[in-house]
């Protein structure tokens, strides 16, 4: 026998980083991304617990949803006005990034990184669930509240934007 | 230096990132919330199956265990996860399901020029955004629109005239 929290945490080990990408997006902070992930992982403990779902973590298009969700709450009840004065102070912090190059010094990832992070949010959220979260288009379509052929398309739009921007980086760094 | 990607070549190069780990206060703090909903709940570990419950060829034993994992996981993706399910607990709130969001503009306006004491001027423009989610109650079937409009503004510096 093992304990039940063990297996959740197992398994936040595994997904928290994945997590913390998607929720990205709608915390403006890493701060706030990181309390969008901890608030859905506890509403999705208490309903895991229902009687016929077993009480283990959830699956991932389930938990997108539900930090989507709470992100619109997040949205909903900050004050915009503060968010328009902060937005002006808070640029871009270099050492608080989204996401790491998996080999050192790998100067295109770190170019991809920046083009990811510039995407608008629909178009974000699609490549995120589909590249680092493993979804189909069909799991997407029902986290999001779209139709599979809307989820590929902002996927395929997505890949073409990041394409563009890569270029537009690399004639203007190598002319 | 003209090099168009493929979305291909994209996809590969998206997979040279990685997504950043939760930070260690926010993963010890999560952790210790888990250990306080759940440390004395128990659930049975998988049995790993003796040796010899696989003493059967080798061949049909693995077609056997691929086929299980994949009909398994095709269930798993037939079921419709919506938000409202997530939702289901007298701690956390109402019943609801997250259907659509669009974001719509209703209205542009020029403000004019704004300059300072010091002789620089903005443009200034007054945009009307609004936003438009509907969700479903789940209890009840209605399914409510929530409009939330706003209103952005964008300075847009002005260097000639």
């Amino acid at each position: 026998m093992q304990s039940l929290s063990k297996i959740w945490k197992q398994w936040l080990a595994e997904n928290g980083s994945r997590l913390l990408l998607f929720a990205r997006s709608w915390g403006k902070t890493r701060e706030d991304a990181e309390d969008l992930v901890q608030e859905a992982v506890l509403k999705m403990w208490h309903y895991q617990q229902a009687e016929n779902r077993g009480g283990g973590p959830p699956d991932l298009p389930l938990m997108f949803s539900t930090i989507r969700f709470a992100g619109l709450m997040l949205h909903r009840t900050e004050s915009r006005r503060r968010k328009r004065e902060e937005s002006i102070v808070f640029l871009n912090d270099f050492e608080d990034v989204w996401l790491d190059p998996v080999l050192e010094e790998d100067e295109e990832a770190v170019l991809m990184r920046e083009a990811v992070q510039n995407l608008s949010d629909k178009l974000r959220e699609v490549v995120v669930m589909k590249t680092w979260g493993g979804l189909t288009f069909a799991q997407i379509s029902e986290a999001l509240g779209i139709s599979p052929n809307t989820a590929a398309s902002r996927y395929r739009y997505a890949l073409e934007q990041l394409s563009q921007s890569m270029q537009k980086v690399k004639e203007v760094r190598f002319g | 230096m003209d090099k168009t990607y493929t979305p291909t070549e994209i996809e590969k190069a998206l997979r040279n990132l990685m997504p950043v780990a939760l930070s260690e206060s926010i993963s010890s703090e999560t952790e210790e919330m888990l250990d306080q909903l759940g440390s004395d709940i128990l659930v049975p570990i998988p049995r790993k199956r003796a040796l010899s419950a696989w003493m059967v060829p080798a061949g049909i034993a693995a077609l056997v265990a691929f086929l299980l994992t994949f009909f398994l996981s095709q269930s798993r993706q037939l079921e419709r996860a919506t938000v409202g399910d997530a939702l289901s607990s007298e701690n956390i709130g109402p019943l609801v399901s997250f259907l659509t969001e669009s974001d719509r503009v209703e209205n542009f306006s020029d403000d004019g020029l704004i300059v300072d004491d010091s002789g620089s001027a903005v443009h200034k423009v007054r945009v009307r955004v609004v936003e438009e989610s509907k969700v479903r109650d789940e209890e009840t079937g209605i399914i409510v629109q929530l409009t939330e409009p706003r209103e952005e503004m964008y300075l847009v510096p002005v260097s000639t005239f």
